[in-house]
């Protein structure tokens, strides 16, 4: 190689061979992720703990945003929507469909901003990024596990009862689980680099929910829509099916629509691959921009 | 594959915006709008650039330079929290970083939910930290306050607590970056025992800080960077030489503007007009230039190349107006072998200041070498004082 004698040190160029790229390697990435659970533990248990530690009420917290739902729905939507519940009395019917809309709700906002949140810990401690968005869904399952203590007690009050088809719950929950993670990883990544659309996640999850069926039953839906325009629905909002199958098996002691649920499944599966592979993509420059 | 708490840094370079942009969708938009006409541009600044070393197992590297050189960037490279532009970092085994030490820290909870909190937040298993749980709490020096909550800490504890946690790490490669400044002279004496305990149990060192005594008591080898490109890398003290005669020379520049008063030094000579050496009758001669004539008092000092001075000496005179010479005699100079910067300040009679505290020259030293300070000993100034042992 010949040595370029010169008075002028010239600037070295950066050696093109070694530009990092983020390959998407996700066997690696669950076994790295596996491997801070640790991390996800202490940040759930931090956040349960200061949050219960500091309110008087402590566990009533999760209780009161439900209840308070219920009383304020049966109140307005019952009596001035009048809404069909096939016989059964509306606080039942609605609690139901809110216990998997208020852990949907909360991982929105909470899985969403989980690394902005955690912007000072990102700088310092090394560990995949996605545990912070972990730590907030896992936050929000146990915060609607508390929550969904109270449906019991609704339902001996009212009179009403118990049925297996409970335990039907359990396919539900995954398909429950994939679709908020998915949207927490998709729109948590983006949110890094565009910082205000935080402030609109209040009214997305408002106006959501009035086109989930939390407050209406999708019966309801019969009348007028076609059998593959309910199908569409259900693979566009997960949700539905979701909170739909929640009424069903509790309620009415039903299975849940499987035709439903697997479009809802679909759309889930799908979602938490994008919403991963984003988020593995973009998550090297996080540091950066935090 | 290289041995656990091995690091190699291959080339690496690291590029961050440096456009006032701010994550924003709405400066987004006008950006694009910008780059639709033509104009916005979009601002690329090198942090790190072109830097590679190696640190053995068990060895301790230092990284020196000015604030904004890309210290602190490199460090975030190696603990896996940023990620190079270009190049390629290996660093085997677990890495515990000290960086920033409060980061980790939930002033709602108490310091021992906190201890179990960070712990696992720097990797370390729930049942290793009860089992250290004591030694902890007793070298952070809480007592009764660890069922405190932590808010109510002063910013010291904090700081102890965040320490102390990170101290019973025992990684591979211990990261430390600038995180003794908050705590007292006490303890950070302690900290750079601990630090030298870990060190000998063989774990790696990588150390950021700017207390350069502190840098040499313990790393045996650093890498000085400069805007983030490398301008020497080897043993410490050399390095540090380098360093502190780039800070002498910055602040020359920045220090001789305007004045109606010069002081420069003609030279340091033996009084036996052989080389200065350590203990020898020796002088040093200066030149003052001065517009008018006036009382002045100058105050000297020599230094290692950084402001601060190994010792001061001052004296009062008339001086003419013009140029005109004086001598400083020592007849025992106390310093060790090496190279040292002359500084100086200038006064009038009333006390107002007719030169800055500026370097004026340099001189060298030959003759004793200074005793190697063991590791985790800081040496605050490089004198050598004659002794002499007594056996039995």
């Amino acid at each position: 190689m010949a040595v370029m004698m010169s008075p002028v040190t010239v600037r070295p160029e950066p050696p093109a061979a070694l530009r990092f790229h983020r390959t998407l390697d996700f066997p690696l990435f669950v076994r790295q992720f596996w491997r801070s659970r640790g991390v996800a533990r202490a940040l759930i248990e931090r956040e349960l703990r200061a949050r219960y530690k500091q309110a008087v009420l402590g566990i009533a917290w999760a209780f009161a945003a439900p209840l308070g739902y219920v009383v304020v729905f049966t109140i307005f939507f019952d009596r001035a929507a009048d809404i069909e519940t096939f016989g059964r009395p509306y606080p039942v019917f609605s609690y139901a469909a809110l216990i998997p809309w208020g852990f949907f709700a909360q991982s929105m906002m909470r899985g969403s901003s989980a690394v902005i949140e955690n912007l000072t810990i990102l700088n310092k401690v090394a560990c995949p990024r996605e545990t912070f968005v972990a730590a907030a869904l896992g936050t929000a399952l146990i915060d609607s596990a508390i929550a969904a203590l109270a449906f019991p007690f609704v339902v001996i009050v009212l009179g009403e009862s118990f049925y297996l088809a409970t335990f039907l719950l359990v396919p539900v929950l995954f398909v429950q689980l994939a679709f908020a993670a998915g949207f927490a990883l998709l729109v948590g990544s983006i949110l890094m680099y565009v910082r205000d659309v935080r402030h609109l996640l209040p009214l997305a999850t408002q106006l959501l929910m009035f086109a989930t069926p939390v407050v209406w039953g999708m019966a309801a839906m019969d009348k007028n829509v076609s059998r593959l325009g309910i199908i569409i629905y259900s693979a566009v909002n997960p949700m539905a099916p979701v909170c739909e199958s929640y009424r069903r098996t509790l309620v009415f002691g039903q299975s849940p629509d499987w035709t439903l649920l697997g479009a809802g499944a679909c759309t889930s599966t799908v979602l938490l691959l994008v919403g991963y592979a984003v988020f593995k993509k973009l998550e090297p420059g996080f540091a950066d921009v935090a | 594959m290289s041995p656990e708490g091995s690091v190699v840094v291959e080339q690496v370079w690291k590029r961050f915006r440096s456009d006032r942009h701010r994550n924003l969708l709405r400066d987004e938009v006008t950006r694009l709008r910008g780059h639709m006409k033509g104009t916005g541009q979009r601002g690329w600044r090198w942090a790190v650039e072109d830097v590679s070393f190696e640190v053995r197992k068990g060895g301790s590297m230092a990284l020196v330079g000015a604030n904004g050189s890309g210290k602190s960037t490199m460090l975030k490279m190696l603990v896996g929290v940023m990620f190079p532009t270009y190049g390629r970092i290996t660093a085997a085994g677990r890495i515990g970083a000290l960086i920033e030490v409060k980061a980790g820290i939930h002033p709602d909870l108490t310091g021992q939910e906190n201890i179990y909190m960070f712990g696992s937040l720097l990797g370390l298993p729930r049942a290793e930290v009860r089992r250290r749980f004591d030694s902890i709490v007793e070298f952070a020096e809480l007592e009764d306050a660890i069922d405190r909550q932590v808010k109510f800490y002063s910013s010291g504890m904090g700081m102890r607590l965040g320490f102390a946690v990170a101290a019973f790490l025992e990684p591979d490669v211990l990261v430390v970056d600038e995180v003794l400044a908050v705590g007292d002279a006490t303890f950070q004496q302690k900290c750079l025992d601990r630090m030298r305990d870990v060190m000998a149990a063989g774990t790696t060192l990588l150390y950021v800080s700017h207390d350069l005594a502190t840098v040499e008591a313990m790393c045996e080898e650093a890498v000085w960077l400069d805007h983030g490109a490398m301008r020497a890398g080897g043993a410490t003290r050399d390095v540090i030489g380098q360093y502190r005669r780039f800070v002498e020379d910055t602040a020359k520049v920045q220090h001789h503007v305007s004045s109606d008063l010069q002081l420069t030094v003609r030279g340091m000579t033996a009084i036996d007009g052989g080389p200065v050496t350590s203990h020898t009758p020796s002088e040093l001669t200066l030149e003052i230039n001065s517009h008018v004539a006036r009382t002045t008092k100058i105050v000297l000092g020599l230094t290692e190349g950084s402001a601060s001075p190994v010792f001061l000496t001052e004296h009062t005179t008339r001086v003419d107006a013009g140029a005109s010479t004086l001598a400083c005699r020592f007849p025992h100079l106390p310093l060790a072998a090496g190279e040292y910067a002359v500084w100086a300040t200038v006064l009038d009679g009333d006390g107002a200041t007719l030169l800055g505290w500026s370097p004026v020259g340099h001189t060298q030293v030959a003759g004793s070498p200074l005793v190697p300070a063991p590791t985790g000993v800081v040496r605050l100034s490089p004198v050598v004082v004659n002794s002499s042992w007594v056996d039995g």
